[in-house]
């Protein structure tokens, strides 16, 4: 989280110092000089059109920035207001005392302003504060070093003599605004210094090289051919393309915090299409451990193509969460756009894509746990069935055929083997489980639940409703297995009258319900609680309603879309 | 009596074929799978086709296959299924439609060469014949609305005898009883489950068709 609000205050902050540059070098490119008298007969917005432009340029911004920017665009307002300070302080009827006043505490009247707004937006904290004032520092340098045009008057010497005020004696006013210049300017560079570093926003590098670009060249052509209208022009042309960029980089913001906020609400919203679906097109999520990129849904998804974004966790864990981005352009400062609240609704979706992530893996675990378990009693009973059987009917063949051959000498040790090996053979048929698999898988799933009723000793009454037969052979497995145990588990304990089967599939789902009138009380043993693991396995809820004296339902729901 | 052994395991095969051949049947050839026992079914036209359900490929119910299919092509031929399950439900789907003819045992009956015999020379003779632990299975089971439930036990054991495939004499002999008593009880059974005054065997095949699908 720190990173983020770090950016969000360099960038408001920025957002100030650039707009301040923007219209003081409107101003001046505009012919009005600040601190010249100017007839307020003409009234104190007699400004040149440029001027004009440039205020409505700014009040535009504000309101661009309104929504998703407050600070910013409180602060732009202010500079708005402080920008008019000196236009204020030149007109004739001003006071000198009020009119240094209003030169010279104009720009420290910036913090007062931006502080109150900053703290109305509820946003100010250390380091929030550190900021505001290596903005507003910068803001008053800009200030002084553009009002005065130091590259025509270095020292003040035609602008400030003209202003007299209590302690002149001591120190020139323009000692006094030189030394404030100094002093704001090491406080900038002390307060920028204390951030540390930050990744500031696009729109903050634009409208900075612009405003530096268009100074530089104003500056230069004042420099080399004074008093003539190459300077003028060249003013003029970087005002528009400063106004022109940061209009641009104002309106890239808000778009990027559209698709920003339509993240935050889809992702409150699952199953909606993210961000608008034409510019982010998946949220990823890191399952930490393992390393695989799952979606929201927990699914593993294979590395993206196309750009994208990838932040750390609100926890701290660094590169958790990945955006795909199907427009680079949006994708520029879109980390950065990412408020507090939005941030932790992000978290929210991260922990939980990585918590269904790991439980789709651990289902699938269990499933091939189970899955292994069922093969190996599969062929546990194939190799009993097909050689241990048959080698056992082989055996008591040959006995037979021994005893036959020495007919009524035969010994009593041949027909007590006899015995034996049928004894044997009768054993080996209850160990070997009969049926169930080989049912299922040769006859399908109604057959194999009608040969279990058929088995049950308990009266039962079946209803099977399946839409298809092409249920996944692992649903059908589990359904079998259901029916089978609970069914075993009537006839062993529940001492009741009559029972019933219900299988029915709904919805993309087997429901299951097997029920009996006998005695309740049932506690799951080991046979409902393989059930249990096994519908737990493939994603299903299993339940087992037995109250004493009241007969026994279990329901298992089985997702199979 | 001539018949075929099909069991993918030679050392049954060859055993019960001994087995049978002490006992005066004729073993005119022994298979390991299906397609080589409706081969020799077609060549050598057998009373009794002798059919392990396990057979490969699959050792799934290759011989259930191979024994509707030589009731279809080969009607001379009788069948006689050795199972290893208990279960009825092979029991059902081999015999509801034609159940003369057709024997269902248990696997391990094959040991005991009397009643191997007594099964062969019944399904031969046109008969029906189930294993008794799978007719008993059938006939434990309650079912209200079942002519079934209308005999009375004497009747019902007298039932599961003949399901088995047993002559009337061998009944008597089981229930140590006359046999005028074996033919009024077999009477009453055929009188209770509606079966019309057809010849004897057929409604002894009906008899078992009735148990069957209860």
């Amino acid at each position: 989280m720190p990173t983020v609000g770090v950016t969000v205050n360099v960038a408001s902050a920025a957002a100030v110092v650039v707009s301040l540059v923007a219209a003081l070098v409107g101003l001046a490119a505009a012919g009005v000089e600040p601190l010249k008298p100017v007839d307020l007969a003409d009234g104190p917005f007699a400004l040149h059109p440029v001027g004009l432009l440039l205020c409505a340029a700014l009040v535009a911004e504000c309101w661009l920035l309104r929504p998703t920017r407050p600070e910013a665009a409180v602060g732009l307002a202010v500079v708005g207001v402080a920008v008019m300070m000196p236009a204020l302080a030149s007109g004739a009827h001003v006071p000198d005392v009020v009119a240094l006043m209003l030169v010279a505490v104009g720009p420290f009247a910036l913090p007062a302003a931006a502080a109150v707004a900053r703290s109305w937006t509820g946003q100010v904290g250390r380091r929030g504060l550190l900021l505001l004032a290596a903005a507003l520092a910068l803001a008053s340098w800009s200030v002084h070093v553009l009002g005065y045009d130091p590259f025509l008057d270095p020292a003040c010497v035609s602008v400030c003599p003209d202003i007299s005020v209590p302690g002149s004696s001591v120190l020139a006013p323009s000692t006094v605004l030189g030394v404030c210049a100094v002093l704001a300017t090491a406080s900038g560079v002390a307060a920028l210094a204390a951030m540390g570093p930050f990744a500031p926003p696009r729109i903050v590098w634009v409208a900075a090289v612009t405003a530096v670009v268009v100074f530089a060249l104003a500056a230069a052509a004042d420099w080399l051919a004074p008093d003539t209208s190459v300077a003028e022009v060249s003013r003029q042309l970087g005002v528009l393309v400063l106004v022109l960029a940061c209009g641009v980089s104002s309106y890239q913001v808000r778009r990027v915090r559209a698709v920003v906020r339509r993240l935050a609400r889809d992702l409150a919203e699952p199953g909606d299409r993210l961000g608008g679906g034409r510019v982010l097109l998946s949220v990823h999520a890191l399952v930490p451990e393992d390393g695989r990129w799952v979606d929201l849904d927990g699914v593993e998804v294979p590395e993206p193509t196309g750009t994208t974004l990838t932040l750390d966790a609100a926890d701290g864990t660094p590169a958790a969460l990945r955006l795909v981005v199907a427009r680079p352009d949006l994708a520029m400062g879109l980390a950065e756009a990412i408020r507090p609240e939005e941030k932790w609704a992000l978290e929210a979706a991260r922990l939980r894509a990585v918590s269904r992530g790991r439980l789709r893996e651990t289902q699938e675990s269990q499933r091939r746990i189970v899955a292994a378990a069922d093969r190996e009693q599969l062929r546990l009973e194939r190799d009993l069935h097909d050689g241990t059987q048959q080698q056992l009917v082989a055996a008591a063949v040959q006995l037979s055929i021994a005893r036959e051959r020495l007919g009524e000498a035969s010994d009593a040790t041949i027909r007590a083997a006899e015995a034996d090996v049928r004894q044997a053979l009768s054993g080996l048929r209850q160990v070997a489980r009969d049926d169930l698999s080989e049912t299922l898988m040769a006859e399908g799933l109604r057959a194999a639940v009608e040969e279990t009723v058929t088995a049950t000793s308990t009266t039962t009454e079946l209803t099977v409703s399946l839409a298809r037969d092409d249920l996944p052979p692992s649903v059908q497995r589990a359904v079998a297995e259901a029916v089978a145990v609970c069914l075993a588990n009537t006839d062993a304990h529940a001492d009741a009258r009559r029972a019933w089967v219900d299988v029915h599939e709904v919805a993309g789902e087997v429901l299951v319900a097997v029920g009996d009138d006998g005695r309740g009380g049932a506690q799951p043993g080991p046979g409902l609680t393989l059930l249990s693991d096994r519908v737990g396995a493939l994603g299903g809820t299993f339940s087992l309603h037995s109250p004493a004296g009241g007969g026994t339902v279990v329901r298992v729901r089985l997702p199979c879309a | 009596m001539r018949v075929v052994i099909a069991d993918d395991v030679v050392i049954v095969r060859t055993g019960v074929g001994q087995l049978l051949a002490s006992a005066g049947v004729d073993v005119v050839g022994e298979a390991g799978n299906a397609d080589e026992l409706l081969r020799l079914v077609a060549q050598t036209s057998p009373d009794v086709a002798i059919v392990d359900i396990r057979m490969p490929p699959t050792h799934k119910d290759e011989g259930l296959v191979a024994a509707r299919a030589i009731r279809d092509r080969h009607p001379g031929t009788a069948v006689l299924v050795l199972s290893q399950y208990l279960q009825p439900r092979y029991a059902q789907r081999l015999l509801q439609d034609r159940p003369g003819g057709l024997g269902y045992l248990l696997k391990e009956r094959v040991t005991d060469a009397r009643v191997l015999v007594d099964a062969l020379d019944r399904v031969a003779a046109g008969e029906c014949v189930i294993d008794a632990a799978i007719v008993k299975r059938l006939l434990d089971e309650e079912r209200s609305n079942s002519p079934l439930a209308r005999l009375t036990p004497r009747e019902r054991q007298t039932l599961q005898l003949i399901a088995e495939g047993r002559s009337n004499a061998s009944i008597a002999h089981r229930l140590d009883i006359s046999e005028r008593t074996v033919e009024s009880l077999c009477a009453s059974v055929f009188r209770k489950l509606e079966l019309e005054a057809d010849p004897d065997v057929n409604r002894r095949v009906l008899a078992v068709l009735a148990v069957l699908r209860r």
